[in-house]
């Protein structure tokens, strides 16, 4: 079999297909113990020991093929766009209610394996020989955590590829007495396959006992999100603080072997500082990843959605939204793409809108530089509380733009009831939980490090030469310079110089360069203190033009606001405009943000300036 | 005697059977996650917010309480399912 044949992994939510997917193709995808993780198509190869040329594909959930948000619609889409055999993945403690989608496949005319999965939650082991004669098709049983099973499936698998199979057509809707039919029909062979009931259920009651308790399950929920939130400062300092001291040992070292000129300049004090001063916040973005993984792997999220369903319906949205507004404190591309998961289009666009309203990872090392100024030498508690208040102020927007936009779009007719299907809670598997974060971590380093490398040349080259490829003595007379005068009018009114206005407009490439941008602009050098303290230090004594201080409480408290409205992250925009499909959705929202964002950080500025 | 009311006026640990699942789209929809006519459903707890929290033999299940009521079911007992 040398030309390439094709294979489509389907199931419910939470079934276990990405579990699957990567034992056949030996990707890493995500795992999540939260239903419709899988948002879009994921393809890969069968792995090469398997000698089987095949393209395999894993689908977003479906529970039928009559209803459907528009991932479900995806997975149809692509079902019948294809006409290739399928893999039915079943959770087998859901089997009675999992079992029609198998008939509906079988009635539009697919081949289809059956793989069954969670069986070692079960008592009693379901006899597959028996269920295989019932459906009168072949079924596997597969065990996620070590992959047993999987050599079974791909000699399956070479079996059906060498049948010729009719081609799909689409179905007609069951309809209600269709569905109990068949659902009597499911379970007159479940029971005759299976007596068992899973083994963890009554723990799992234990825990919803207090997670779902209605007055204390909104104070764990409360003290889950404040717990995750506030270890980004106490749990990662002491690892922020080593990677801070080796930049500055770093630049330390190479200005003192490089001597003087301008490459070694531009190594220390363009490209390693700049890395640096990014570099330092990794820890903070791993245990807020962590974190996240966190919750989805021990089957919390599902039970948080649920909480916030009640809030978030006020506004418009669904519970649905909380995955997405809480991924968007990570990033928000992964955020948009996880709307294809909220019920109708209104949502979507509602969500799209709010999303860049929440505190990215991106946009926490320009809060942790802003508040270290602010409350530099004080207390560590006073900064913490202070970065609460923004990340519950960012979403307090976010659902206040939902509040607005709930008002102004059209309702939509029918709308499908809004269920959450609680998974049983199980261990959290920390190396899972541990690899997940190092991959997202690895991707944010990867994705931001090019972009800060890029722009950290620009600066330097902006800052240093001016018509000649002599170095300028003077930062003023530099292109940055040059620039900077012709916008500075524009900042003044934030109470900030030219200096810190390039570095705003810098921070349209990636939020993270303006920290990148301002230490290269107030010329920062280390002298063998760390980077952050020197950084500090120098914008403590910063003057403008008429020897007045840049960076006051007012224009800090400012430059929070203008970077809590703003909309400075160009993929995001480029995103919004693939998943919506609209240049209109995408350019006004990056023009009306950040215009907000400007007034807003004038207003705070202009009216704070008189108190501080 | 037969005392019919909606899900969502059912008590927390009382159990009921259900007779109609609403109108024929969102029936096929609750169908889909798994709850059927005939089938027993507990009432679990009513969260914070206003949803609600039922056991049905195919799992545990949210629902927002405005979308529980048109969901018609016959109150069996006050203990468990």
């Amino acid at each position: 079999m040398n030309q390439k044949s094709s294979l489509v992994l389907v199931g419910p939510p939470n079934s276990g297909k990405t579990t699957l997917f990567n034992w056949l193709t030996g990707f890493k995808s995500q795992v999540v113990n939260y239903p419709g993780s899988t948002v879009q198509l994921s393809t890969g190869s069968l792995q090469k020991k398997y000698s089987l040329n095949v393209q395999i594909t894993d689908t977003p959930g479906i529970y039928s093929f009559f209803s459907g948000s528009s991932d479900e619609r995806i997975t149809k889409q692509f079902l019948f766009s294809k006409s290739s055999p399928v893999v039915l993945v079943l959770d087998s403690m859901k089997l009675e209610i999992q079992l029609p989608l198998l008939f509906q496949l079988k009635e539009a005319g697919f081949q289809v394996i059956t793989v069954l999965t969670m069986s070692d939650l079960m008592k009693t082991p379901l006899d597959i020989k028996t269920l295989s004669q019932f459906i009168e098709g072949p079924v596997i049983s597969m065990k996620g955590l070590t992959g047993e099973g999987v050599r079974e499936l791909v000699s399956e698998i070479k079996t059906i590829l060498q049948k010729s199979g009719q081609s799909p057509r689409p179905l007609k809707d069951w309809g209600v007495k269709k569905r109990n039919q068949t659902l009597e029909r499911c379970r007159d062979i479940v029971r005759q396959s299976r007596k068992g009931r899973e083994k963890n259920r009554f723990l799992s009651e234990k825990f919803d006992r207090f997670f779902l308790h209605p007055r204390w399950g909104i104070v764990f929920f409360c003290g889950i999100m404040f717990s995750l939130f506030s270890s980004l400062f106490w749990l990662a300092e002491p690892f922020m603080s080593a990677v801070d001291r080796f930049i500055g040992f770093s630049i330390d070292k190479i200005l003192f072997w490089g001597g003087e000129s301008w490459w070694v300049d531009l190594t220390a004090n363009g490209i390693v500082m700049s890395l640096g001063a990014v570099l330092v916040f990794v820890p903070q973005i791993f245990i807020l990843f962590a974190g996240i993984s966190l919750l989805e792997d021990t089957g919390y999220l599902a039970r948080a959605v649920a909480l916030a369903d009640g809030p978030f319906s006020r506004v418009g949205l669904s519970g649905k939204a909380f995955v997405p507004f809480l991924s968007g404190y990570a990033c928000a591309i992964p955020a948009v793409l996880a709307t294809r998961n909220l019920p109708s289009k209104r949502e979507r666009w509602m969500a799209w809108f709010a999303i860049p309203f929440m505190s990215c990872s991106a946009r926490l090392p320009v809060y942790t530089l802003l508040l270290s100024f602010l409350f530099y030498g004080q207390a560590a508690w006073k900064p913490g509380l202070a970065l609460t208040v923004i990340y519950t102020g960012s979403l307090v927007l976010g659902i206040g733009a939902c509040f607005f936009l709930n008002k102004i779009l059209k309702s939509e007719s029918r709308k499908n009831p809004f269920i959450v299907d609680f998974p049983l809670y199980r261990s959290p598997r920390l190396l899972k939980i541990f690899q997940h974060a190092y991959r997202q971590t690895r991707h944010y380093i990867i994705k931001a490090g090019p972009m800060i490398f890029f722009f950290a040349l620009i600066v330097w080259f902006g800052t240093n030469f001016s018509g000649s490829l002599t170095p300028v003595k003077e930062i003023q007379s530099s292109y940055a310079g040059h620039l900077g005068r012709w916008i500075e009018p524009f900042f003044e009114t934030m109470g900030l110089d030219w200096r810190v206005g390039v570095g705003l407009l810098a921070a349209f490439a990636a939020r993270e360069v303006f920290v990148s941008a301002v230490a290269l602009l107030f010329s920062v050098t280390s002298s063998g203190e760390a980077l952050t303290s020197s950084l500090l230090e120098q914008m403590s004594v910063a003057v403008n033009s008429q020897g007045e201080k840049i960076f006051t409480t007012a224009s800090i408290m400012g430059l929070i606001v203008f970077f809590m409205f703003s909309l400075q992250c160009l993929s995001t925009t480029a995103i919004v405009y693939k998943e919506s499909g609209s240049l209109r959705l995408a350019g006004i929202q990056l023009v009306l943000l950040n215009l907000i964002a400007y007034v807003a950080a004038v207003l705070t500025y202009q009216s704070l300036r008189f108190l501080f | 005697m037969l005392v019919m009311t909606s899900l969502s006026s059912l008590h927390q640990g009382q159990v009921g059977q259900v007779l109609s699942l609403g109108d024929q789209e969102t029936a096929a929809r609750f169908m889909d996650m798994g709850i059927y006519i005939n089938e027993k459903v507990q009432f679990l707890t009513s969260l914070f917010g206003g949803n609600l929290v039922i056991l049905s033999k195919y799992g545990k299940y949210s629902l927002r309480r405005s979308e529980a009521a048109p969901i018609l079911v016959e109150v069996l007992s006050d203990s468990s399912l």
